[in-house]
């Protein structure tokens, strides 16, 4: 027996709660009741440099512990990239050795021959990427923002968060080609088909497209996507993967509307992207969206592996005891009658729920 | 505990990385028995933060199941159990949750001191981030540019843990105070709050001086040298420690496992939290001691993400942990480990090296999940295959390839091996198939399965109540696959490598001859016992003395029969992948499909 709580894929229409926080503690900007914009800044934080070890004793040729003999700079003197930090003068300047410092910063420390170099600080601004209402400040870190509109869970995404203006282009049973992607794409969360090509993917970035959605992505482009300035998000998985109906209906319904896309931030791959397009309504009246929910009868539901990844149903029965009559497995599942009318078994497991919006 | 002596009834649970699991083990006319049982399933990482949540609604399966009232919505957990029998009386808990800890190993001899360090670490939930040792490139700290930016790195992602590690006790102190020096120069760029604890397990001498210049700088703790001399190997210490701070920093990092641990310890009896290795661990051993085995046993425990060995065998206890391989959350790292190639040359069929590595990423996505497809299920499988190798050969390295000759298993009288990817097999065969690739064990041994995943839950009641453990464990926990009969050897494929005579307990008889190359299987159910005589050929050895001695043997049965693995050791493999599709094919349908 198992209480497994399939995770809602998709919500048609919600009252939505954001998590907006700092990696690292800093100044929080906003308070509770503020309406913020999605390019508005919420927190912001100074982030340390990078570390430089200089091993600045081989570079003077001396032994580490004669190093602080020869120092030019002392520890916590700020330097600029270029200056000398240390030096072991030859007569008249001839044969001088020195160690300059590759980088503006700080020396932060001098031990065992080397030069610790502290580069400056980046300032961290964090933006609300979302429009919506302050609930609550976390201290230090950043705050937690209400909204409401439609949330869709994806598969991968390659780190980044974003927002565009979201815009449906090509089918969703076709690849995502650099052709598809012209000057109207520019600032536009970008949905496409079953894959998205290396080309394509670069087209975009010179179109200066704010973020790309298909439905799979080849796992051979994870490290080029990560590399790119926007996210990218695979909803289904890695591979040629038809992006599921109920979610492209969502986007192409929403075309025009402002979206924002949230990598989760956790340790382990289980954390799936969500994205989220805003749609104006009362916040108080809207019920809030689900993380989990019950498969019962008649629930709507997702499947997500293959090679039923992406399709539809209805969940036909209460969860029971279940075998695949082709994998010969046995697990805790439910029958769901998809909307192409097969009746498939399927275990709990692979199962995401989708949140229907009451108003229809 | 009604008479208010004897522990009767305890709640085991185990708080893994995909599944929470709970069991409720309490006296039925005398004997401990696992009377419900339950899990919750981790479908995304915030269920990482409801262990709790996740605990309580097991329990309420439960009650439901059993009529007993577990939980008051008030008071949490009914403990000690009540004179109606509400509430249990002890509660034991393991967990594998928590993500590993990151070490940095920071040691003088790359060969020695920083090898025992490294397989210290690899004994506890933790995976090595970066290893700086003295003696990379020239002599001394700084030879190198390598080391310069091993220690940008250790900044730019500070460790939780740098183990300093080096010399022998009574030895040089200076080249580890060189070490400690630079750690001083690092905390001037760390804040307090991303400073790891630093843990001294090197030469004793320099405790003092070493904790001078970083016990005000880091959290610091020194314990016993991993390698007191140039002969001798200790890793508890170092182990010790760090299963300690695994434990100390998810109760930090997540309440719920401080909630967790608080119930424990707060009621009588109970024992405090534990790493679900340390009570996977427990069990093994306590397994060896039991049947008190000669040659010893083998625990293997293949998680989403973790893969965990433990060889229990008179001569001692050797563990190792991989938190970096797993049949989930462990594929993509996996993957970075072995080529996609040795993967699938253990699929029955062709699938193309960027349709399995979609396939096996997509998998992790989606880390609680089932294959649906027979492609997925050999996928998996096979990949299962390739992680407990990778393992294996990183408790073989650690043994210091003292396991036997060409890096094969030592013999064994058992294999007791858990995790879904075992547990979810469509057959016993195919998990059978499984560890016998994977593993390739050599002679005359048990095979059994942990079918419900309830080890290492049941190793943190073993801590509890010894004798609680014991009964569940052969009532309720196990199910045997078979006897394995695995000789070593080499010939012709298809000449015959070994002769065998089964007499069952009604007296019938089943002779086979197995050609070298083949895998066969003999039926002998679970439950009975039949006597085998055993003759090998010339050529083969089955562990008995001498190539070509044979005897008889009293055997039991399972849920697969008697497996007798002819197929060479190490396992021959054809070199065309159409060829080794086929042999597969046909291991697979020995084994039952």
């Amino acid at each position: 027996m198992t209480g497994y709580r399939p995770p809602v894929g998709v919500v048609a229409f919600a009252r939505l709660e954001w998590e907006r926080l700092l990696p690292i503690p800093g100044q929080v900007l906003v308070r509770v009741g503020d309406k913020l914009e999605a390019t508005d800044v919420v927190a912001r934080a100074l982030q340390p440099g990078a570390l430089y070890a200089l091993n600045a004793a081989r570079a003077l040729g001396v032994g580490n512990s004669a190093l602080p003999r020869y120092m030019v700079k002392a520890e916590g003197e700020d330097v600029q990239e270029r200056q000398v930090l240390a030096a072991k003068g030859g007569v008249f300047g001839l044969f001088r050795k020195k160690c300059v410092a590759p980088v503006s910063g700080s020396i932060a420390s001098v031990a065992q021959g080397r030069i610790l170099l502290e580069r400056e600080p980046v300032t961290l601004e964090l933006r609300a990427n979302v429009r919506g209402e302050v609930i609550n400040v976390i201290p230090d870190r950043g705050a937690v923002i209400a909204s409401t509109g439609a949330l869709v869970r994806g598969a991968w995404s390659s780190g980044k968060e974003g927002y565009g203006i979201v815009r449906v282009i090509g089918e969703r049973e076709q690849p995502l080609t650099a052709d598809l992607i012209d000057s109207s794409c520019h600032g536009a969360l970008v949905v496409g088909g079953a894959s998205v090509t290396r080309e394509a993917l670069d087209k975009a970035q010179e179109a200066k497209v704010r973020a790309i959605v298909v439905g799979g992505i080849d796992a051979n482009l994870r490290e080029h996507a990560a590399g790119l300035d926007y996210p990218v998000v695979a909803m289904q998985g890695f591979g040629e993967m038809p992006m599921s109906q109920a979610a492209h209906a969502l986007f192409e319904k929403h075309q025009g509307r402002e979206a924002m896309v949230a990598p989760r931030q956790a340790a382990r791959a289980s954390a799936r992207p969500e994205i989220m397009i805003a749609l104006p309504s009362d916040q108080e009246a809207t019920r809030a969206a689900a993380q989990w929910g019950e498969a019962t009868a008649g629930t709507r539901v997702l499947l997500t592996r293959a090679p039923y990844a992406g399709l539809a149903g209805q969940v036909a029965d209460a969860a029971q005891r279940l075998q695949d009559p082709d994998t010969g497995i046995a697990f805790w599942g439910v029958r769901v009658l998809l909307d192409d009318g097969r009746k498939l078994a399927v275990p709990l497991t692979n199962l995401d729920l989708i949140q229907e919006d009451p108003a229809g | 505990m009604t008479t208010g002596q004897e522990i009767e009834s305890i709640l085991a649970v185990d708080a893994g990385s995909v599944t929470t699991k709970a069991m409720l083990v309490d006296l039925v006319d005398g004997v401990y028995r696992l009377v419900a049982r339950g899990e919750e399933t981790a479908g995304t990482s915030d269920s990482r933060e409801q262990l709790l949540a996740g605990v309580e609604g097991i329990v309420q399966q439960m009650e439901a199941a059993t009529g007993r009232q577990l939980w008051d919505p008030n008071d949490g957990l009914i403990m000690p159990e009540r004179e109606d029998g509400q509430g249990v009386d002890a509660l034991a808990v393991a967990t594998s949750a928590l993500p590993p800890l990151r070490v940095v190993i920071a040691g003088l001899i790359q060969s020695l001191s920083v090898e025992q360090a490294r397989q210290a670490v690899e004994g506890a939930y933790a995976v090595v981030q970066d290893v700086v040792a003295l003696d990379e490139g020239e002599q001394r700290w700084g030879a190198s540019r390598g080391i310069e930016a091993k220690l940008e790195a250790l900044c730019q992602t500070p460790p939780d843990v740098i183990l300093l590690a080096g010399g022998v006790n009574g030895g040089a102190v200076s080249p580890l105070l060189d070490v400690a020096q630079i750690l001083v120069a690092l905390a001037s760029v760390l804040e307090p709050l991303q400073r790891p604890m630093v843990i001294l397990a090197g030469n004793e001498e320099a405790r003092t001086p070493v904790a001078e210049l970083l016990a005000d700088l880091y959290p610091f703790r020194a314990v016993d040298n991993v390698m007191p001399d140039l002969e001798t190997q200790a890793l508890g210490g170092v182990q010790r420690e760090l299963e300690r701070l695994y434990i100390e920093r998810g109760a930090t990092r997540v309440p719920e496992i401080a909630e967790l641990q608080a119930l424990g310890t707060a009621a009588q009896g109970s024992a405090p939290l534990v790493s679900a290795a340390q009570a996977f661990g427990t069990l093994i051993r306590f397994v060896e001691r039991r049947y008190n085995l000669a040659h010893g046993v083998l625990g293997v425990d293949l998680g989403g993400a973790n893969a965990h060995l433990v060889a229990a065998t008179r001569g001692g206890t050797r563990s190792l942990l991989r938190s970096d391989l797993g049949t989930s959350y462990g594929l993509q790292q996996l993957l970075s480990q072995v080529s996609i190639e040795e993967i699938l040359r253990w699929l029955p069929f062709d699938m193309s090296a960027d349709e399995a590595r979609n396939r096996l990423l997509t998998r992790e996505l989606y880390p609680a999940s089932l294959p649906q497809s027979r492609e997925d299920l050999f996928l998996e499988q096979a990949a299962a295959r390739e992680a407990l190798r990778l393992a294996l050969a990183g408790l073989a390295a650690s043994e210091q390839r003292q396991a036997g000759a060409k890096g094969l298993l030592p013999p064994l009288d058992m294999i007791i091996a858990s995790g879904g990817a075992l547990s979810h097999a469509a057959n016993p065969g195919q998990a059978a198939l499984l560890l016998l690739d994977a593993l390739q064990p050599v002679g005359l041994l048990q095979l059994v399965l942990d079918p419900l995943g309830i080890l290492p839950a049941l190793g943190a009641v073993a801590a509890v109540q010894p004798l609680a453990a014991a009964q569940v464990l052969e009532q309720d926990g196990f199910l045997e696959l078979g006897t394995v009969v695995a000789p070593v050897g080499a010939a012709r494929l298809g000449d015959i490598a070994l002769k065998c005579k089964m007499t069952y307990a009604d007296g019938s008889t089943v002779q086979v001859d197995v050609p070298f190359g083949s895998l066969e299987v003999v039926p002998l159910p679970q439950g009975q016992t039949a006597t085998l005589e055993l003759r090998p050929t010339r050529r083969f050895d089955i562990g008995w003395g001498s190539k070509g001695r044979g005897g008889k043997i009293e055997v039991k049965g399972g849920a697969v029969g008697l497996i007798i693995d002819a197929r060479g050791r190490p396992l021959q493999l054809a070199a065309q992948p159409t060829n080794q599709q086929a042999r597969v094919q046909e291991w697979l349908w020995s084994m039952g499909g």
